[in-house]
């Protein structure tokens, strides 16, 4: 109710944008892993932006993790120039 | 001068108490009307020191004019002499009198035209009547006169002005005097103009002739007393009337502050309610603007954190930014599995069952991506097939060059180690794919799309920056 006044309020544009907005937020939500936002119902969008942040940092760590672990393994002599090349091309 | 004026205006507010000054004169009954009749200063004098005289007398004449006044508007204006006469008048004509409301502009005239005369005379007279005249005017509440009296006393008025104009000119004594105090009157006429002047003729003579009576000499000049009690009733009726008005008006007003008041009551009450109402209301209103401003500002600030966390993201728009940032998880987790498969990929065939336990637990870690799962079983699917080429990988496509900071695989080179991956088991890694892979990828970097509608993605910037 409050959005639809809110939205109400505000010009036709910004109207659109603001469905778009909760539009993506929802799409944005079912990326998010199911364990993040346990709950079923209607989460806010603040709440699904706050883990959408923190779920990209945690990616962010695990892309940084992952690089560690493949840059080690690029420099560990024992695998082919292919999957060097491989690993190098994933850790770029 | 200025104080002349003051007591002028006072005087002339006065005027209608002037006019019931007669009972003042009350022990002198017929000076009044000998006076108007002559209209000489002489006279006036007279008056004038019949009224000094009876200056004192106010307070008696007040309760009479109240009795003047509560009795009838008619027979009060009309009862010029003093109270005996005027108590045997409204006792005896008041049958007679009654009738001829409007003929009380007349009679008291003459009185008036006395007081008049009086007032001219001298500046102490004034200071008299003014005394009088406050009695007076406390009369007046109670004398208000019919609204039908006040017309046609309006409607003598104009002549009333003239009248005394000319006795002023007549008797130059006072002349200044009298034009100061002329001065003032004039505006009022204006008024009074409107009115319809024929009453004064018709009503008057009757009023004449039954007020005289009483007094001998007075019969006598009736229409001299007429005329000059015209003017007098005008001017007392001019007096009177604006007394009237203000009276009038302050009733009005204090009867519209009552209503007003009264209005207010209820619609202060109503308003009070109304406003303690809307005043809820807003509160609430405020209330929730500020919850809803709250959580705008929580939603910007989360924005503006992800805005952050999203490289070249420099999108201002809102939506645009949430679109970005869906892409870039989308991304972010497709590099994290191609990462952790090119980790396990890369595991040295003799850590192979512990690589493919982890890949496992990753596998777990993934299930809910369902579009990772999707695509992992497709490219599953494809590796099993051997399908080498045209493979799409779903999301890779659509990723931004910038934002997916490892390469992609090639699309004929992905479905093998996915497929390994999926059907963990592989011992040695399939040396193959890397190879066409390896060479994807020696030709990506420079020319990306150069391997027809493969969708390399070269490298990413921020990922780069980091590793180098």
């Amino acid at each position: 109710m409050s959005s639809r006044r809110s939205r109400s309020r505000q010009s036709g544009s910004s109207r659109i944008t603001d469905e778009q907005i909760s539009d993506l937020v929802s799409k944005l939500q079912d990326l998010l892993p199911e364990a993040r936002l346990r709950s079923n119902d209607r989460v806010p969008s603040s709440r699904v932006l706050q883990e959408t942040c923190n779920y990209i940092r945690s990616l962010h760590r695990e892309v940084d993790d992952l690089s560690e672990r493949l840059s080690e393994l690029l420099a560990s002599s024992d695998m082919s120039s292919a999957q060097a090349a491989i690993i190098r091309s994933l850790l770029m | 001068m200025s104080e002349a004026g003051n007591d002028l205006a006072e005087l002339l507010w006065d005027n209608g108490p002037a006019i019931r000054r007669p009972p003042a004169a009350t022990t002198t009954p017929f000076p009044p009307f000998s006076c108007s009749v002559s209209s000489t200063p002489h006279d006036v004098f007279k008056m004038r020191g019949g009224a000094g005289a009876e200056d004192d007398d106010d307070d008696d004449t007040v309760p009479w004019l109240h009795y003047d006044g509560g009795d009838g508007d008619g027979d009060g204006d009309t009862a010029p002499l003093p109270p005996d006469y005027c108590s045997a008048l409204l006792s005896g004509f008041s049958g007679a009198v009654v009738p001829s409301t409007s003929a009380a502009p007349a009679p008291p005239p003459a009185t008036e035209s006395v007081t008049k005369q009086t007032r001219t005379s001298g500046g102490g007279g004034v200071m008299n009547f003014t005394f009088f005249s406050r009695p007076l005017q406390r009369s007046q509440p109670g004398g208000e006169t019919a609204s039908s009296s006040a017309s046609a006393s309006v409607a003598v008025e104009s002549m009333v002005v003239q009248t005394a104009t000319n006795r002023l000119r007549t008797t130059p004594l006072f002349s200044d005097h009298r034009m100061a105090w002329l001065q003032p009157p004039p505006p009022p006429p204006p008024r009074a103009a409107p009115t319809p002047a024929p009453l004064l003729p018709t009503t008057t003579p009757a009023p004449a002739a039954a007020a005289p009576p009483p007094p001998p000499p007075a019969a006598t000049t009736a229409t001299a007393t007429a005329t000059t009690s015209s003017v007098c009733s005008g001017n007392g009726d001019r007096s009177q009337l604006k007394r009237r008005d203000n009276t009038t008006q302050s009733t009005d007003w204090s009867a519209s502050q009552d209503e007003l008041d009264l209005d207010d009551e209820p619609a202060a009450a109503h308003r009070r309610s109304s406003a303690a109402r809307s005043s809820k209301r807003s509160r609430t209103a405020e209330v929730h603007n500020l919850s809803e401003r709250r959580r705008r500002d929580r939603i910007n600030e989360k924005m503006r954190a992800l805005q952050e966390l999203i490289p070249n993201c420099n999108k201002i728009d809102k939506a645009s930014m949430l679109e970005e940032a869906i892409e870039y998880l989308k991304t972010l987790q497709l590099q994290v599995q191609m990462m952790s498969m090119g980790t396990g990929m890369c595991m040295p065939p003799m850590m192979l069952p512990a690589a493919v336990a982890m890949q496992h637990l990753q596998m777990q870690q993934m299930a809910h991506f369902p579009q990772f799962g999707a695509a992992m079983g497709l490219a599953a699917g494809f590796g099993m097939a051997g399908a080498a080429a045209g493979f799409d990988m779903v999301p890779m496509p659509r990723l931004a060059a910038g934002q997916f900071p490892c390469p992609m695989f090639p699309a004929a080179a992905a479905p093998p180690p996915m497929a390994m991956f999926a059907a963990a088991p592989p011992p040695a890694p399939p040396q193959f794919p890397l190879a066409a892979a390896a060479g994807e990828q020696a030709a990506a970097p420079g020319g990306a799309d150069a391997a027809g509608d493969v969708p390399v993605v070269p490298q990413g910037h921020q990922r780069q920056t980091k590793q180098s």
